[in-house]
């Protein structure tokens, strides 16, 4: 669950912060576009190193570094898995492997940063405002919040288990599956009732009331964002006709 | 519109799902990894029923396009859904509303043919968009057995187990009791 720190947000009053969270989003997404466009080792470097000035500048550099680790094992295994592919003779040249990690660091790493410095809140706004009907937006960002919650709930089931006497760690394949059981079923019984809770909540505060919704805060999009999204846009229109017009292998985007 | 507690029910299970993507074992030879996540699925059907169970998974879908790590693994971003295990993820709603629709509580037999339908079609979607895509974007001529054997055949013993898991709990005291607590919250 490391990970999952890098993707809870950091209050900050940077100048990446202040930023419309559309266009961070659109900044986000010209990453995973870009390291997809590319599978040379080379231009992934490049995208994966460009993002360490972004981090430094949103001042989250380090829940960024800690994204990293959590995403570490994975990278390996992927890394791994190709090589293991080219083994078994899928004509790649060497550097794939490597290059195929630092793809799946890009693309993730990207959306980290883009959670790191964007409120839930303004995330919420700006899926609201580019007219996602209310009901959705507010459920996607109740099972954005979540998730991290959850994965804490299942950290202190497994302690109180483990306190009654569960052993977790021992045992063959299906023991230690079977023992996984007094942890899911606490589990899912504490979440429906926390859900429960939070549905008395919410019609406490008037969901579901039928009137139309209004908001307290409105984004505006200052000249800066205008800026940033030109810039950003010239940026991955040239990436992606160096692509087209560069000498290089067949296209494969996965 | 929906009620509150239909809102926070399918977004809980949608968190479930995720949360369930990063209990993970990946496979050799095959791009798809064994995760929890059809546990969630069976059990937000069984504890949810077709419609909401259908909702928290489309939920669960739309998070992980929108770019949060839920995918298997940590995976994020849209481009999941257009890639390999893309089609297992697109079947994972219709799966979730049949199975929901077919099982019902003190049916076991219908349950668990429920629970079975809900694999198959995830298997059929999945595998479906597997061969498609080895065929078109990667060239490698991929019969349909040998995606069978890559996208099915693998997966066969852990969703057999994790369909009794699911079936084993939702008898449990404590489910069944939230299940009634629902019911009433319905009626």
């Amino acid at each position: 669950m490391m990970a999952c720190k890098g993707f809870i947000f950091k209050k900050g009053e940077t100048s990446l912060h202040r930023l419309d969270p559309r266009v961070k989003f659109l900044i986000s997404l010209s990453f995973v576009v870009c390291s997809l466009l590319y599978e040379e080792l080379l231009v992934l470097a490049i995208l994966a190193l460009a993002m360490v000035p972004l981090a430094l500048k949103g001042g989250v550099f380090r829940e960024w570094l800690s994204a990293l680790k959590g995403l570490s094992f994975l990278a390996l295994l992927i890394f791994a898995i190709n090589l293991a592919f080219i083994f078994f003779g899928s004509g790649k040249p060497w550097d794939f492997p490597v290059a195929m990690a630092l793809r799946f660091i890009v693309v993730v790493s990207a959306f980290s940063l883009f959670f790191l410095v964007t409120s839930p809140d303004e995330f919420g706004l700006a899926l609201q405002q580019s007219r996602i009907p209310f009901d959705v937006v507010f459920a996607l960002t109740m099972a954005f919040r979540f998730v991290p919650v959850l994965a804490l709930e299942v950290q202190s089931i497994a302690d109180a288990q483990r306190s009654k006497g569960l052993e977790l760690d021992s045992g063959n394949f299906l023991m230690r599956v079977k023992r996984r059981i007094p942890l899911l079923i606490p589990l899912i019984v504490s979440s429906v009732k926390r859900s429960l809770e939070i549905a008395e909540a919410m019609e406490a505060r008037g969901y579901g009331s039928g009137r139309p919704r209004t908001s307290m805060y409105k984004l505006n999009f200052k000249r800066v964002d205008l800026a940033v999204t030109l810039l950003t846009l010239t940026l991955l229109t040239l990436t992606v006709l160096l692509r087209l017009y560069l000498p290089t292998p067949a296209f494969k985007p996965f | 519109m929906l009620k509150a507690y239909e809102t926070s029910l399918a977004s809980v299970f949608a968190a479930l799902t995720a949360l369930g993507a990063y209990v993970y074992i990946p496979l050799p030879l095959t791009p798809i990894p064994v995760t929890l996540q059809t546990f969630f699925i069976y059990l937000s059907a069984l504890i949810l029923g077709g419609r909401l169970a259908a909702l928290s998974q489309a939920l669960y879908v739309l998070l992980g396009c929108l770019g949060l790590p839920v995918f298997a693994g940590g995976k994020a971003g849209i481009g999941v859904l257009f890639g390999p295990t893309g089609g297992y993820l697109a079947a994972f709603i219709p799966a979730a509303y049949v199975a929901g629709r077919v099982c019902k509580a003190g049916r076991p037999l219908r349950t668990l043919t429920g629970l079975t339908t809900a694999t198959i079609i995830i298997y059929a979607g999945g595998t479906l968009q597997l061969w498609i895509l080895m065929n078109t974007i990667y060239g490698e001529g991929l019969g349909f057995m040998e995606a069978l054997t890559l996208g099915v055949l693998p997966f066969i013993p852990g969703d057999t187990l994790k369909i009794f898991l699911a079936f084993l709990a939702s008898k449990s005291r404590s489910i069944e009791s939230l299940r009634v607590r629902l019911s009433n919250l319905q009626g």
